[in-house]
Protein backbone atom coordinates (compact mmCIF):
# COMPACT_ATOMS: atom_id res chain seq x y z
CA UNK A 1 0.00 0.00 0.00
CA UNK A 2 1.38 3.21 -1.15
CA UNK A 3 1.97 5.59 1.53
CA UNK A 4 1.31 9.49 1.05
CA UNK A 5 3.58 11.59 1.75
CA UNK A 6 2.43 14.77 3.97
CA UNK A 7 3.28 18.85 2.92
CA UNK A 8 4.99 18.28 6.37
CA UNK A 9 7.40 15.68 5.58
CA UNK A 10 8.01 17.11 2.09
CA UNK A 11 8.88 20.19 3.34
CA UNK A 12 11.43 18.27 6.20
CA UNK A 13 12.81 16.68 2.95
CA UNK A 14 13.09 20.21 1.02
CA UNK A 15 15.10 21.51 3.90
CA UNK A 16 17.28 18.10 4.00
CA UNK A 17 18.58 19.20 -0.05
CA UNK A 18 15.55 17.08 -1.94
CA UNK A 19 15.04 19.92 -4.65
CA UNK A 20 12.12 17.30 -5.96
CA UNK A 21 10.18 17.54 -2.60
CA UNK A 22 9.39 21.52 -3.04
CA UNK A 23 8.37 21.28 -6.56
CA UNK A 24 6.19 18.52 -5.09
CA UNK A 25 4.31 21.05 -2.86
CA UNK A 26 3.82 22.90 -5.39
CA UNK A 27 2.25 20.69 -7.76
CA UNK A 28 -0.15 19.95 -4.86
CA UNK A 29 -0.92 23.39 -3.99
CA UNK A 30 -0.58 25.66 -6.96
CA UNK A 31 -4.22 25.32 -8.53
CA UNK A 32 -6.21 26.11 -5.20
CA UNK A 33 -3.54 29.11 -4.18
CA UNK A 34 -4.15 30.06 -8.30
CA UNK A 35 -8.06 29.71 -7.70
CA UNK A 36 -7.74 31.77 -3.87
CA UNK A 37 -5.53 34.27 -5.59
CA UNK A 38 -7.88 34.74 -8.70
CA UNK A 39 -11.17 35.28 -6.46
CA UNK A 40 -9.08 37.85 -4.33
CA UNK A 41 -7.78 39.69 -7.56
CA UNK A 42 -10.36 39.41 -10.30
CA UNK A 43 -7.64 38.94 -13.03
CA UNK A 44 -5.92 36.11 -14.67
CA UNK A 45 -2.69 37.34 -15.20
CA UNK A 46 -2.61 39.02 -11.96
CA UNK A 47 -3.79 35.97 -10.15
CA UNK A 48 -0.76 34.22 -11.91
CA UNK A 49 1.62 36.57 -10.61
CA UNK A 50 0.64 36.31 -7.31
CA UNK A 51 0.68 32.80 -7.35
CA UNK A 52 4.39 32.78 -8.47
CA UNK A 53 5.25 35.06 -6.17
CA UNK A 54 3.35 33.26 -3.36
CA UNK A 55 5.71 29.81 -3.94
CA UNK A 56 8.91 31.81 -4.56
CA UNK A 57 8.50 33.45 -0.93
CA UNK A 58 7.53 30.29 0.45
CA UNK A 59 10.49 28.72 -1.15
CA UNK A 60 12.74 31.49 0.02
CA UNK A 61 11.56 31.40 3.96
CA UNK A 62 11.12 27.91 3.90
CA UNK A 63 13.68 27.74 6.84
CA UNK A 64 11.59 29.66 8.32
CA UNK A 65 8.89 27.53 8.79
CA UNK A 66 8.48 25.83 11.98
CA UNK A 67 5.75 23.40 11.65
CA UNK A 68 3.48 24.91 14.37
CA UNK A 69 1.09 25.21 11.69
CA UNK A 70 0.07 23.44 8.38
CA UNK A 71 2.06 24.48 4.94
CA UNK A 72 -1.30 24.93 3.89
CA UNK A 73 -2.14 27.40 6.11
CA UNK A 74 1.47 28.78 5.89
CA UNK A 75 0.58 28.64 1.84
CA UNK A 76 -2.69 30.42 2.20
CA UNK A 77 -1.61 32.75 4.19
CA UNK A 78 1.40 34.32 2.05
CA UNK A 79 -0.91 33.87 -0.70
CA UNK A 80 -3.56 36.00 0.73
CA UNK A 81 -0.70 38.89 2.19
CA UNK A 82 0.39 38.63 -1.56
CA UNK A 83 -3.32 39.33 -2.71
CA UNK A 84 -3.51 42.40 -0.26
CA UNK A 85 -0.21 43.78 -1.36
CA UNK A 86 -0.79 43.83 -4.85
CA UNK A 87 -4.23 45.44 -3.86
CA UNK A 88 -3.02 48.08 -2.30
CA UNK A 89 -0.02 48.99 -4.95
CA UNK A 90 -2.99 48.69 -7.89
CA UNK A 91 -5.16 50.98 -5.84
CA UNK A 92 -2.17 53.12 -5.86
CA UNK A 93 -1.62 53.23 -9.15
CA UNK A 94 -5.42 54.01 -9.37
CA UNK A 95 -5.99 50.48 -11.42
CA UNK A 96 -8.76 47.69 -10.89
CA UNK A 97 -10.26 45.27 -12.91
CA UNK A 98 -12.93 46.98 -13.83
CA UNK A 99 -10.77 49.58 -15.72
CA UNK A 100 -9.44 46.77 -17.56
CA UNK A 101 -12.81 45.79 -18.75
CA UNK A 102 -13.72 49.48 -19.75
CA UNK A 103 -10.35 49.53 -21.60
CA UNK A 104 -11.69 46.35 -23.51
CA UNK A 105 -9.15 43.83 -22.29
CA UNK A 106 -9.64 40.24 -21.03
CA UNK A 107 -10.35 39.60 -17.49
CA UNK A 108 -9.83 36.06 -17.18
CA UNK A 109 -13.35 35.13 -18.04
CA UNK A 110 -14.88 32.83 -21.26
CA UNK A 111 -18.11 31.52 -21.29
CA UNK A 112 -18.81 28.01 -21.83
CA UNK A 113 -18.75 27.16 -25.51
CA UNK A 114 -21.58 25.06 -25.91
CA UNK A 115 -24.07 28.06 -25.14
CA UNK A 116 -26.00 30.21 -27.58
CA UNK A 117 -24.42 33.93 -28.31
CA UNK A 118 -27.77 34.91 -26.11
CA UNK A 119 -27.27 32.47 -23.14
CA UNK A 120 -23.22 33.30 -23.53
CA UNK A 121 -24.24 37.11 -23.26
CA UNK A 122 -26.40 36.66 -20.25
CA UNK A 123 -24.13 34.11 -18.08
CA UNK A 124 -21.11 36.84 -18.41
CA UNK A 125 -23.15 39.39 -17.72
CA UNK A 126 -24.58 37.42 -14.36
CA UNK A 127 -21.05 36.08 -13.70
CA UNK A 128 -19.58 39.83 -14.22
CA UNK A 129 -22.25 40.86 -11.65
CA UNK A 130 -21.25 38.54 -9.22
CA UNK A 131 -17.34 39.18 -9.75
CA UNK A 132 -18.30 43.00 -9.25
CA UNK A 133 -19.84 42.24 -5.78
CA UNK A 134 -16.97 39.90 -4.72
CA UNK A 135 -14.74 42.33 -5.72
CA UNK A 136 -16.33 45.37 -3.93
CA UNK A 137 -16.03 43.21 -0.56
CA UNK A 138 -13.29 44.58 1.96
CA UNK A 139 -10.24 42.70 2.10
CA UNK A 140 -10.84 40.85 4.75
CA UNK A 141 -14.37 39.87 4.18
CA UNK A 142 -13.29 38.80 0.48
CA UNK A 143 -10.50 36.17 1.26
CA UNK A 144 -13.21 34.41 4.35
CA UNK A 145 -15.46 34.51 0.76
CA UNK A 146 -12.99 33.59 -1.53
CA UNK A 147 -10.94 30.86 0.74
CA UNK A 148 -14.74 29.04 1.40
CA UNK A 149 -15.69 28.96 -2.11
CA UNK A 150 -13.19 29.03 -4.37
CA UNK A 151 -10.75 26.43 -1.83
CA UNK A 152 -13.84 24.61 0.00
CA UNK A 153 -11.57 25.32 2.95
CA UNK A 154 -13.24 24.60 6.31
CA UNK A 155 -14.09 27.02 9.36
CA UNK A 156 -10.85 25.55 10.99
CA UNK A 157 -8.74 25.76 8.03
CA UNK A 158 -9.23 29.30 7.42
CA UNK A 159 -8.99 30.43 10.84
CA UNK A 160 -5.53 28.55 11.25
CA UNK A 161 -4.69 30.46 7.59
CA UNK A 162 -5.39 33.50 8.51
CA UNK A 163 -5.00 33.19 12.24
CA UNK A 164 -8.34 34.38 13.58
CA UNK A 165 -11.11 32.53 16.05
CA UNK A 166 -13.11 30.33 14.62
CA UNK A 167 -16.22 32.54 15.58
CA UNK A 168 -14.41 35.77 13.82
CA UNK A 169 -14.27 33.69 10.54
CA UNK A 170 -18.05 32.51 11.15
CA UNK A 171 -19.50 36.11 11.71
CA UNK A 172 -16.83 37.56 8.48
CA UNK A 173 -18.67 35.01 6.02
CA UNK A 174 -22.08 35.17 7.57
CA UNK A 175 -21.24 39.67 6.90
CA UNK A 176 -19.32 39.13 3.56
CA UNK A 177 -22.63 36.76 2.64
CA UNK A 178 -25.45 39.41 3.62
CA UNK A 179 -23.00 42.02 2.06
CA UNK A 180 -22.95 40.15 -1.31
CA UNK A 181 -26.70 39.44 -1.00
CA UNK A 182 -27.65 42.81 -0.76
CA UNK A 183 -25.19 44.10 -3.34
CA UNK A 184 -26.84 41.57 -6.06
CA UNK A 185 -29.95 42.23 -5.05
CA UNK A 186 -29.62 46.16 -6.29
CA UNK A 187 -28.32 45.23 -9.23
CA UNK A 188 -30.67 42.84 -10.09
CA UNK A 189 -33.42 45.47 -8.92
CA UNK A 190 -31.73 48.05 -11.24
CA UNK A 191 -31.75 45.61 -14.38
CA UNK B 1 -34.60 35.96 -3.68
CA UNK B 2 -35.96 36.64 -0.69
CA UNK B 3 -35.43 40.68 0.32
CA UNK B 4 -33.50 40.96 3.64
CA UNK B 5 -33.65 43.73 6.20
CA UNK B 6 -30.83 45.98 6.24
CA UNK B 7 -29.67 44.23 9.96
CA UNK B 8 -30.54 40.71 11.56
CA UNK B 9 -32.20 40.76 14.45
CA UNK B 10 -31.37 36.65 15.19
CA UNK B 11 -28.50 36.10 17.82
CA UNK B 12 -27.59 32.81 15.86
CA UNK B 13 -26.37 33.68 12.49
CA UNK B 14 -23.17 31.65 13.08
CA UNK B 15 -24.95 28.45 13.34
CA UNK B 16 -26.74 29.90 10.57
CA UNK B 17 -23.42 29.86 8.80
CA UNK B 18 -22.42 26.62 10.20
CA UNK B 19 -25.12 24.84 8.83
CA UNK B 20 -24.87 26.64 5.21
CA UNK B 21 -22.39 25.28 4.84
CA UNK B 22 -22.66 21.90 6.21
CA UNK B 23 -20.26 21.94 8.91
CA UNK B 24 -23.10 22.16 11.69
CA UNK B 25 -22.77 19.22 14.51
CA UNK B 26 -25.54 16.83 14.08
CA UNK B 27 -27.08 17.82 17.33
CA UNK B 28 -26.75 21.86 16.21
CA UNK B 29 -28.11 21.18 13.28
CA UNK B 30 -31.01 20.23 14.29
CA UNK B 31 -31.31 22.67 16.84
CA UNK B 32 -31.25 24.80 13.95
CA UNK B 33 -33.69 23.26 12.19
CA UNK B 34 -36.00 23.60 14.94
CA UNK B 35 -34.94 26.90 15.38
CA UNK B 36 -35.39 28.25 12.11
CA UNK B 37 -39.28 26.44 11.96
CA UNK B 38 -39.78 29.87 14.39
CA UNK B 39 -37.58 32.09 13.08
CA UNK B 40 -38.76 33.43 9.83
CA UNK B 41 -35.19 35.69 9.74
CA UNK B 42 -33.19 33.08 9.37
CA UNK B 43 -35.26 31.08 7.06
CA UNK B 44 -34.96 34.01 4.78
CA UNK B 45 -31.26 34.19 4.89
CA UNK B 46 -30.39 31.33 4.42
CA UNK B 47 -32.76 30.95 1.16
CA UNK B 48 -30.99 33.92 0.20
CA UNK B 49 -27.50 32.55 1.16
CA UNK B 50 -28.15 29.75 -0.66
CA UNK B 51 -28.77 31.97 -3.77
CA UNK B 52 -25.46 33.51 -3.43
CA UNK B 53 -23.54 30.81 -3.07
CA UNK B 54 -24.50 29.43 -6.18
CA UNK B 55 -23.97 32.48 -8.06
CA UNK B 56 -20.74 32.50 -6.62
CA UNK B 57 -20.17 28.81 -7.59
CA UNK B 58 -21.32 29.36 -10.59
CA UNK B 59 -18.53 32.16 -11.46
CA UNK B 60 -16.13 29.98 -10.04
CA UNK B 61 -16.84 27.27 -12.17
CA UNK B 62 -17.12 29.00 -15.35
CA UNK B 63 -13.98 31.40 -14.38
CA UNK B 64 -11.71 28.99 -13.58
CA UNK B 65 -13.01 26.22 -15.85
CA UNK B 66 -11.54 28.38 -18.56
CA UNK B 67 -8.14 28.55 -17.10
CA UNK B 68 -5.52 26.74 -17.00
CA UNK B 69 -3.27 26.28 -13.76
CA UNK B 70 0.04 28.58 -13.30
CA UNK B 71 1.98 24.95 -13.58
CA UNK B 72 4.79 26.27 -11.37
CA UNK B 73 6.40 23.00 -10.21
CA UNK B 74 9.03 23.08 -13.06
CA UNK B 75 10.39 25.83 -12.35
CA UNK B 76 10.84 25.65 -8.96
CA UNK B 77 12.76 22.18 -9.16
CA UNK B 78 15.67 22.97 -12.12
CA UNK B 79 18.22 21.90 -9.56
CA UNK B 80 16.30 18.80 -9.27
CA UNK B 81 15.94 18.07 -12.67
CA UNK B 82 19.18 19.02 -13.61
CA UNK B 83 20.18 17.02 -10.72
CA UNK B 84 18.00 13.94 -11.91
CA UNK B 85 18.90 14.04 -15.75
CA UNK B 86 22.86 13.56 -14.55
CA UNK B 87 21.74 10.60 -12.41
CA UNK B 88 19.93 9.00 -15.03
CA UNK B 89 22.77 9.20 -17.84
CA UNK B 90 20.80 7.56 -21.18
CA UNK B 91 22.31 4.86 -22.63
CA UNK B 92 24.36 6.07 -25.98
CA UNK B 93 21.67 4.63 -28.31
CA UNK B 94 19.26 6.38 -26.46
CA UNK B 95 20.98 9.44 -26.98
CA UNK B 96 21.27 8.78 -30.81
CA UNK B 97 18.07 8.22 -30.75
CA UNK B 98 17.01 11.44 -28.95
CA UNK B 99 19.48 13.42 -31.23
CA UNK B 100 18.14 11.98 -34.27
CA UNK B 101 14.30 12.11 -32.92
CA UNK B 102 15.43 15.55 -32.34
CA UNK B 103 17.10 17.00 -34.75
CA UNK B 104 16.51 18.34 -38.24
CA UNK B 105 16.40 16.17 -41.80
CA UNK B 106 19.25 17.94 -43.14
CA UNK B 107 21.17 17.17 -39.59
CA UNK B 108 20.32 13.75 -39.90
CA UNK B 109 21.80 13.24 -43.05
CA UNK B 110 24.67 14.84 -42.82
CA UNK B 111 25.30 13.22 -39.37
CA UNK B 112 24.77 9.71 -41.28
CA UNK B 113 26.98 10.26 -43.93
CA UNK B 114 29.86 11.84 -41.76
CA UNK B 115 29.45 8.43 -40.05
CA UNK B 116 29.05 6.03 -43.19
CA UNK B 117 32.39 7.93 -44.13
CA UNK B 118 34.36 7.27 -40.83
CA UNK B 119 33.21 3.64 -40.64
CA UNK B 120 34.28 3.01 -44.62
CA UNK B 121 37.74 5.29 -43.74
CA UNK B 122 38.31 2.65 -40.61
CA UNK B 123 37.45 -0.32 -43.09
CA UNK B 124 40.22 1.15 -45.56
CA UNK B 125 42.64 1.45 -42.89
CA UNK B 126 42.38 -1.97 -41.56
CA UNK B 127 42.45 -3.71 -44.60
CA UNK B 128 45.55 -1.89 -46.08
CA UNK B 129 47.31 -2.71 -42.85
CA UNK B 130 46.36 -6.59 -42.68
CA UNK B 131 48.13 -6.51 -46.45
CA UNK B 132 51.05 -5.21 -45.91
CA UNK B 133 54.26 -6.80 -44.11
CA UNK B 134 55.03 -6.15 -40.82
CA UNK B 135 58.96 -5.75 -41.75
CA UNK B 136 59.75 -3.75 -44.06
CA UNK B 137 62.83 -2.40 -42.60
CA UNK B 138 64.51 -5.29 -42.08
CA UNK B 139 64.16 -6.22 -45.44
CA UNK B 140 65.79 -3.17 -46.87
CA UNK B 141 68.09 -3.60 -44.28
CA UNK B 142 69.37 -6.87 -45.25
CA UNK B 143 71.72 -6.38 -48.47
CA UNK B 144 74.00 -9.27 -49.86
CA UNK B 145 77.32 -8.28 -49.52
CA UNK B 146 79.90 -7.70 -53.05
CA UNK B 147 80.70 -11.18 -54.55
CA UNK B 148 84.47 -12.01 -54.85
CA UNK B 149 85.17 -11.19 -58.15
CA UNK B 150 84.12 -7.41 -57.18
CA UNK B 151 86.57 -7.53 -53.89
CA UNK B 152 89.16 -8.64 -55.73
CA UNK B 153 88.69 -5.99 -59.09
CA UNK B 154 88.62 -3.61 -55.42
CA UNK B 155 92.05 -4.74 -54.36
CA UNK B 156 93.65 -4.35 -57.32
CA UNK B 157 92.44 -0.97 -58.04
CA UNK B 158 93.30 0.28 -54.74
CA UNK B 159 96.77 -1.20 -55.28
CA UNK B 160 98.01 0.33 -58.50
CA UNK B 161 96.47 3.71 -56.63
CA UNK B 162 99.04 3.52 -54.18
CA UNK B 163 102.03 2.18 -56.22
CA UNK B 164 100.85 5.49 -58.85
CA UNK B 165 101.06 7.49 -55.84
CA UNK B 166 104.34 6.51 -54.17
CA UNK B 167 106.08 6.95 -57.51
CA UNK B 168 104.68 10.88 -58.31
CA UNK B 169 105.82 11.04 -54.11
CA UNK B 170 109.27 10.09 -55.51
CA UNK B 171 109.28 12.13 -58.35
CA UNK B 172 108.21 15.55 -56.19
CA UNK B 173 111.09 14.62 -53.97
CA UNK B 174 113.62 14.67 -56.44
CA UNK B 175 112.75 18.06 -58.23
CA UNK B 176 111.91 19.85 -55.03
CA UNK B 177 115.89 20.91 -54.12
CA UNK B 178 115.89 22.66 -57.72
CA UNK B 179 113.26 24.72 -56.74
CA UNK B 180 114.14 26.13 -52.85
CA UNK B 181 115.61 29.34 -54.10
CA UNK B 182 112.09 30.41 -55.21
CA UNK B 183 109.62 31.77 -52.39
CA UNK B 184 107.17 29.62 -51.52
CA UNK B 185 103.50 30.67 -52.38
CA UNK B 186 101.91 31.58 -49.20
CA UNK B 187 98.41 31.70 -48.97
CA UNK B 188 96.81 34.63 -47.28
CA UNK B 189 94.89 33.34 -43.74
CA UNK B 190 91.89 34.91 -44.54
CA UNK B 191 91.26 35.59 -40.97
CA UNK B 192 93.98 37.91 -40.24
CA UNK B 193 92.92 41.97 -40.19
CA UNK B 194 94.53 45.07 -40.44
CA UNK B 195 93.77 45.36 -36.60
CA UNK B 196 96.30 42.52 -35.96
CA UNK B 197 99.11 44.48 -37.88
CA UNK B 198 101.80 45.23 -34.70
CA UNK B 199 100.35 42.13 -32.89
CA UNK B 200 103.97 40.55 -31.90
CA UNK B 201 102.50 37.93 -30.10
CA UNK B 202 99.85 36.96 -32.36
CA UNK B 203 102.73 36.97 -35.26
CA UNK B 204 104.76 34.51 -33.50
CA UNK B 205 101.99 32.49 -32.74
CA UNK B 206 101.35 32.61 -36.46
CA UNK B 207 104.95 31.80 -37.73
CA UNK B 208 104.80 29.00 -35.15
CA UNK B 209 102.07 27.58 -37.21
CA UNK B 210 103.53 28.22 -40.11
CA UNK B 211 106.44 26.35 -39.13
CA UNK B 212 105.14 23.27 -38.29
CA UNK B 213 102.46 23.15 -40.78
CA UNK B 214 105.49 23.78 -43.12
CA UNK B 215 108.74 22.26 -41.62
CA UNK B 216 110.98 23.12 -44.36
CA UNK B 217 110.32 27.31 -44.64
CA UNK B 218 113.52 28.92 -44.45
CA UNK B 219 114.40 31.81 -41.75
CA UNK B 220 114.31 33.69 -44.87
CA UNK B 221 111.45 32.57 -46.28
CA UNK B 222 109.56 33.26 -43.06
CA UNK B 223 110.52 37.10 -42.83
CA UNK B 224 109.47 37.54 -46.12
CA UNK B 225 106.05 36.07 -45.87
CA UNK B 226 105.45 38.01 -42.36
CA UNK B 227 106.59 41.19 -44.02
CA UNK B 228 103.68 40.23 -46.93
CA UNK B 229 100.62 40.03 -44.39
CA UNK B 230 102.02 42.69 -42.55
CA UNK B 231 102.45 41.20 -39.65
CA UNK B 232 105.87 42.97 -38.99
CA UNK B 233 105.52 46.81 -38.72
CA UNK B 234 107.22 48.42 -41.18
CA UNK B 235 106.20 52.09 -39.00
CA UNK B 236 107.00 52.47 -35.42
CA UNK B 237 103.42 53.09 -33.84
CA UNK B 238 105.56 56.11 -31.71
CA UNK B 239 106.13 57.91 -35.55
CA UNK B 240 102.68 58.42 -36.02
CA UNK B 241 101.57 61.87 -35.24
CA UNK B 242 99.08 62.50 -32.27
CA UNK B 243 95.47 63.85 -32.57
CA UNK B 244 96.47 66.58 -30.26
CA UNK B 245 99.84 67.74 -32.58
CA UNK B 246 97.55 67.69 -35.40
CA UNK B 247 95.10 69.76 -33.85
CA UNK B 248 97.64 71.95 -32.19
CA UNK B 249 98.69 72.77 -35.83
CA UNK B 250 95.14 73.17 -37.37
CA UNK B 251 94.42 76.06 -35.14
Amino acid sequence: METVTSDEQMVERALAGDADAFGEIVRRWERRIFALAFGMLGREEEARDATQETFLSAFRNLRGFRGEAKVSSWLHRIAINQCITRQRRAKVRGETALEDEAEGRETGYLAPAHLSPARTAESRQRTEIVRRAVEALPAELRQVVVMKEFEELTFQEIAEALDLPLSTVKSRLYTALRQLQMRLQKVASEV
Amino acid sequence: MKELSETNHCERAQDLVAYLYGEASEPQARSFEHHMAHCSACAAELEAFGHVRASVGAWRAEALGSLTSPALAGAFAPAAQSASAAARKPSALAALREFFALSPLWLRGATAFAALTLCALAVFAAVKLLEEPRFVIVEKVVKQGPTQAEVDAMVKTRVQEQLAARSQREEEASVQPQQAAAPAPVRKPALITASMTGNSGVASRRANVQRRSRPSVSAQESEQIARDLQLIPTRDDDDLPRLIDLMDEAN
